[in-house]
């Protein structure tokens, strides 16, 4: 039987403290599988890059910074370019275990699977997220589901595991690259892709850092993501093909 | 009728905007299409000037002043310039994102082939 071809991709800005570790732990729970690891270091300032080569990464390097969804998109465009398989995204900062992606590979191995989305709230895993993001995660949650009519528990989760099928997908103009969240999975839930979640246990972050950092962020991430939903419903009641 | 001073100053204005696209066309700081754009832009002031009784006209027939019927068009007009400008822009941070995209997994290619490269010289010569 022929073996699935893996890459873990993991999108880095300025992480240099994490990512040998991260790459580490990474190659021990996926030892002798022969699974590439490739970090994409989005315009780092610091010694990310040089570590993620020194730890045996492969690495695509951003010329300048250009956000977190280019980012994991250069690592789907990457996979697809080199004809994986299976891509599993994690990220760089250490909140996500790594010790969970065998399990999100199998369930990506399913049939009728295309994607898998790894929740911090599938079961009572201790979480705590700041209020105002709690708030923004109960809300968007709300409208994922409301909308594609599934029980979706974490769509802010950036630990996701897809199959080639959809890659062809995300590495289009479709994909929002400005926080691909819940737009994302309303939009591949609209383009007939099956995506299931997985519980699994996250850690908070070490450092306190967050791509929705500041207040000012956390209302331009909400006023955005209102704004994608809304226009993906548009373009499908206008009959506007999202694929 | 427009006062003569009020004439003069308007086509001061008109004639230097005309001046000002043409030399920066010249420079090459502008484009061909927004050259144009602005050539049109300062006719139709040249137009308003030189056809003032034109514009109290069309100001007449929606119950305004010409004053304020060219303020309220000229804001329009901006407004939808501002609008083109930033599909422009939308369109264009596309296009840059995809460029790097594209550069950023090229220089990766280019950088394991010449990997590849000084392994097989030093396979050779040892």
């Amino acid at each position: 039987m022929k073996q699935d071809k893996v890459l873990i991709s993991i999108p880095a800005f300025n992480e240099e403290d994490n990512i040998r570790l991260t790459i580490e732990k990474v190659k021990e729970v996926c030892k002798g599988k022969g699974y590439e690891i490739v970090v994409v270091n989005d315009g780092s300032k610091d010694r990310t890059a040089i570590r993620a080569a020194k730890s045996g990464a492969t690495v695509i390097s951003h010329p300048f910074n250009m956000g977190y969804g280019v980012a994991i998109q250069t690592g789907y465009k990457y996979a697809l370019e080199n004809d994986f398989d299976l891509l599993v995204q994690i990220d760089a900062d250490g909140q996500h275990d790594p010790k969970y992606i065998l399990k999100m590979l199998n369930t990506l191995r399913q049939p009728g699977v295309d994607g898998v989305i790894g929740s911090r709230f599938k079961v009572e895993t201790g979480y705590k997220a700041p209020i105002i993001r709690k708030i923004g995660m109960i809300f968007f949650n709300f409208l994922v589901n409301l909308i594609t009519g599934k029980r979706f528990t974490d769509c802010t989760s950036g630990y996701q595991a897809y199959h080639k099928k959809i890659l062809k997908f995300l590495t289009s103009d479709l994909f929002p690259c400005d926080y691909p969240d819940a737009d994302l999975i309303i939009m591949l839930y609209f383009s007939g892709f099956n995506l299931v979640e997985i519980p699994m246990k996250m850690q908070e972050n070490a450092t306190g850092k967050s791509m929705h950092g500041s207040l000012r962020k956390n209302f331009y991430y909400v006023a955005k993501m209102c704004l994608s939903i809304f226009t993906i419903m548009l373009r499908r009641i206008t009959g506007l093909a999202t694929q | 009728m427009l006062p003569v001073n009020q004439k003069l100053f308007f086509y001061g204005v008109a004639v230097l905007l005309l001046l000002f696209t043409v030399s920066l066309a010249r420079k090459r700081k502008l484009r061909e299409n927004y050259t144009l754009l602005w050539l049109f832009i300062s006719l139709v002031l040249f137009l308003i000037i030189g056809e003032y009784k034109m514009l109290t006209g069309l100001a007449g027939i929606f119950g305004a002043s010409p004053n304020s019927l060219l303020t309220f068009c000229g804001f329009v007009a901006l407004l939808l310039l501002i609008l083109q400008l930033s599909i422009m822009n939308s369109y264009q941070a596309m296009q840059i994102k995809n460029l790097t995209q594209k550069i950023s997994l090229l220089e990766q290619k280019f950088y394991q082939n010449s990997l590849l490269k000084i392994k097989n010289k030093v396979k050779i010569s040892s």
